[in-house]
């Protein structure tokens, strides 16, 4: 009985904590008296400022040599290191080794490319240029005359196994370069090659940089060779190749300055075109603490004058260093910008560039960085030749900011 | 065997029908004293006898009839369910936890630990918001989320002034914290959440008095004053958009709730006062039928004097500004000499209605009816005793034309001990 009975009340209080378990649905009811609310606000009061940096081209995917839209490329450069670990231009000394030829190629994409329009290669045991720094005011009086001529390649043609077309390789034999390639008595060697047309014409190639891929398509020193091994009673002769990928290589790219047009605001690698905009946030137009859901920038862009699809760089600035002229080309960009995490980029449509500045307007607010503008480029990786023009002309159109935030 | 079956089926049957939550959302929370029982042991009753003859555990003018030293846990599981459309919510947590020593049958002290007021309430806006943005139309939903509440430290006694009269008092601490969480949704993008935390604290003294009118007629009397009103420690966090979607506001790979924690100034708290400042009296009329059965009627009246203000996001925006409530009671005591098992039973019925009136200057009304069962077993020599009591009710929220189902079941188990007396060697 005794038994039963503490069965019977456990069994009971088992079911209750078992059947009484928590839940927690949500209680419809009215919440307008909740204090968070959404508003809009949009600020159309910007204003842009073009200014000129002389153009650097070294970290776009793509070598560029010949003439094109204003924009002169008169000579490509490309260096080459030592290896690390292993220095294999120690080949072209080995003694147990019978170097059989050297090569340097270049890979392209263009599938059209002919024997009337390659470069000549040339050679020079020294240091030409920093593929960051050097701009064509470093190359006005440029000559080859204490550079080795190479001559121009013959051309391969990658072709897969269905015969469709991979990529275009230009090739140079250089085993004339032998002894200057590894020389021992040079303690600064530097091997600088570099392409330029014989004649001054309207040739015009584009190659792969070794920006466009990790080593693949980079231009590249292959140096074949073959050595013997041997047991009591075999010589085996083996042959071989070794690649030396190039560390840097870099277009100069001159514009003719003065084709760009004074009254429009654009943006372009290959004219050293860049923009700045500035705008006056009404930090008092936002309630406190608020936070900010979507900030876009809205540019209209002309696209009669404009290429699409253009990637272009927003980056606000910390602080000026100097006066910025817009007659004057700078040496190196004059803002100071603040990169990441602010820093953003789109590419434009047909006719309009929308970008997020939430990031930003958002400390701004929070008055964490400085209103002092936002820098406006041309990606690195733009084709230098095309160039994207605001439209800052239509009245019904103009640039605006779109801001949706959350107000407490 | 068949009665197991038949309870088993009441119980699954009552869990799935009934329910509690609509009234944590008003003001500082729910009062636990007006949830339904205050303990197992006690059933309804609050100033009349009900935890055994001539005692009540919740009126100290009682404490000093109890034999021994009593240590009294009680744990509650509440549920409430509201339809149209239906939400149910349930929770179980400790309800009460006393300790009272009388002293030679003329006073008594006690302690004890219980929840004040309940917050917990997760409350989804009735509709959608359309807001035209740029010429994109988005649709918002707000939530409001609090959870934690008030607790009372007690701790009174009594002194039996003189055959007629027992004076009784406690000085209720009141301390706790909670955490409020608003939030808006725009469309199906990530959440924007404001949160804040709040720190409670605050002291209120009740006075109790019983005055025996002859030997079947007792007439008990209770008074609440505010001492130092409820102030509020609150502390609002800084708004963010929770891209994680964890509601909390972090930094970590891959999505990062905007902006960084790290790029925010976080506010001062800032101090309250007077939020909440009740002041009641309750009155009970006790009779006793037999020996072993009294019937009682218990009448209160609440009233809290707060100041309102606009700093603190009370989720459904109202106050519970007055209370009256009428309670009918009886409860069967158990026969200590008696062999039979079932007079070791003590049964507790009760009946109460219950009338609050929101904010201080509107006819909102909230209207509350509730029966309740109890059965309470003593065992041991000394009195030990275990409790049972289960309350349901409906609650009429008049105002919003809302029905709400709730129920709530207690256990406690009272441990009764010579406390302070040196024992003899066995």
């Amino acid at each position: 009985m005794k038994v039963s009975c503490t069965n019977w009340l456990f069994s009971s209080l088992f079911i209750l904590l078992v059947s009484l378990s928590c839940s927690d649905d949500p209680i419809n009811s009215n919440l307008d008296h909740s204090s968070l609310r959404l508003d809009t606000l949009s600020i159309t009061n910007l204003s842009f400022q073009n200014y000129l940096v002389y153009p650097n081209n070294g970290s776009n995917s793509n070598l560029y040599l010949g003439r094109k839209n204003n924009i002169e490329s008169s000579a490509i450069f490309i260096s080459m290191e030592t290896p690390n670990p292993v220095n294999y231009w120690a080949i072209l000394r080995d003694t147990n080794v019978t170097v059989d030829s050297i090569r340097l190629e270049i890979s392209s994409t263009d599938s059209t490319l002919s024997f009337e329009s390659l470069p000549n290669l040339y050679f020079s045991p020294d240091s030409h240029f920093s593929e960051n720094n050097s701009t064509y005011l470093d190359f006005e009086n440029l000559s080859f005359s204490s550079w080795s001529s190479l001559g121009t390649p013959r051309i391969k043609m990658d072709l897969n196994d269905s015969s469709n077309f991979i990529s275009t390789t230009l090739v140079w034999s250089i085993d004339t370069l032998k002894e200057a390639l590894y020389d021992t008595l040079d303690t600064n060697l530097v091997r600088t090659f570099s392409l330029q047309f014989l004649e001054n014409d309207s040739n015009f190639i584009e190659l792969l940089s070794e920006e466009a891929g990790y080593q693949t398509t980079d231009p590249k020193v292959l140096i074949y060779y073959r050595f013997e091994t041997s047991s009591e009673d075999t010589t085996v002769y083996d042959t071989t190749f070794r690649t030396i990928y190039s560390a840097s290589d870099l277009s100069i790219l001159k514009p003719d300055q003065n084709t760009v047009p004074s009254d429009k605001i654009g943006l372009s690698n290959g004219l050293g075109l860049r923009a700045k905009m500035f705008v006056t946030i009404p930090i008092d137009s936002f309630s406190i603490g608020s936070v900010i859901k979507s900030a876009n920038l809205l540019i209209p862009i002309d696209s009669s004058i404009s290429d699409s699809n253009y990637k272009i760089i927003i980056d606000p600035i910390e602080s000026e260093s100097q006066y910025v002229d817009s007659s004057v080309i700078y040496l190196e960009d004059p803002y100071i910008s603040y990169g990441a995490p602010y820093r953003d980029f789109n590419s434009t449509t047909n006719d309009k560039y929308i970008i997020s500045i939430k990031k930003y307007l958002q400390n701004v607010l929070l008055e964490n960085v400085n209103n002092v503008g936002f820098k406006i480029v041309a990606d690195s990786n733009n084709d230098p030749f095309k160039s994207s023009w605001l439209n800052l002309t239509e009245l019904n159109n103009k640039p605006v900011i779109k801001i949706v935030y959350v107000k407490p | 065997m068949s009665s197991l079956k038949s309870l088993l089926i009441i119980i699954s049957f009552c869990s799935f029908i009934s329910a509690q939550g609509m009234m944590n959302g008003y003001g500082i929370g729910s009062l636990f004293e007006n949830q339904g029982s205050i303990s197992g042991s006690n059933g309804l009753s609050k100033l009349s006898s009900a935890f055994m003859d001539n005692v009540s555990i919740s009126n100290p003018s009682t404490w000093q009839n109890l034999n021994y030293t009593y240590l009294s846990v009680s744990y509650s599981f509440d549920e409430a369910l509201l339809k149209e459309p239906s939400s149910l919510n349930g929770y179980s947590s400790l309800s009460n936890i006393s300790w009272i020593l009388p002293l030679k049958s003329k006073s008594s002290l006690g302690i004890s630990l219980a929840p004040y007021s309940d917050q917990r309430i997760n409350v989804l806006s009735d509709s959608t918001i359309t807001f035209v943005a740029f010429g994109d139309t988005l649709e918002s939903t707000k939530k409001i989320k609090r959870v934690g509440g008030v607790v009372s430290f007690k701790l009174g006694g009594s002194r039996v002034l003189n055959s007629k009269f027992t004076f009784g008092n406690t000085l209720n601490f009141l301390f706790g914290s909670s955490r409020n969480s608003e939030s808006i949704q725009i469309s199906s993008s990530s959440t924007v959440i404001q949160k804040s935390r709040q720190r409670y604290t605050g002291l209120l003294n009740e006075a109790f008095l019983s005055f025996k009118i002859n030997q079947k007629n007792i007439i008990f009397a209770s008074y609440l004053m505010t001492v130092n009103p409820l102030n509020i420690a609150n502390k609002r966090k800084p708004l963010f958009d929770d891209v994680n979607n964890n509601e909390y506001h972090d930094y970590f790979s891959p999505l990062y709730d905007f902006p960084n924690p790290d790029s925010l100034t976080y506010p001062d708290e800032k101090r309250l006062a007077n939020v909440h400042s009740p002041s009641s009296y309750h009155l009970a009329f006790e009779t006793r039928l037999n020996n072993r059965s009294v019937l009682s009627v218990e009448i209160g009246s609440y009233s809290d004097s707060y100041e309102e203000n606009t700093i603190i996001q009370i989720p459904l925006n109202k106050t519970i500004s007055s209370l009256s409530t009428q309670k009918i009671l009886f409860t069967r005591f158990s026969d200590k000499l008696s062999l039979n098992i079932v007079d070791k039973f003590i049964t507790r019925l009760g009946f109460q209605n219950k009338k609050s009136i929101l904010e201080k200057d509107t006819k909102d009304i909230i209207t509350e009816i509730g029966v309740s069962a109890g059965l309470g077993f003593r065992f041991k020599k000394m009195g030990n005793q275990i409790d049972f009591n289960y309350y349901y009710g409906l609650r009429d929220y008049k105002m919003l034309k809302k029905i709400e189902y709730f129920q709530q079941f207690q256990l406690s188990t009272s441990l009764a001990d010579l406390w302070f007396v040196k024992r003899r060697q066995k």
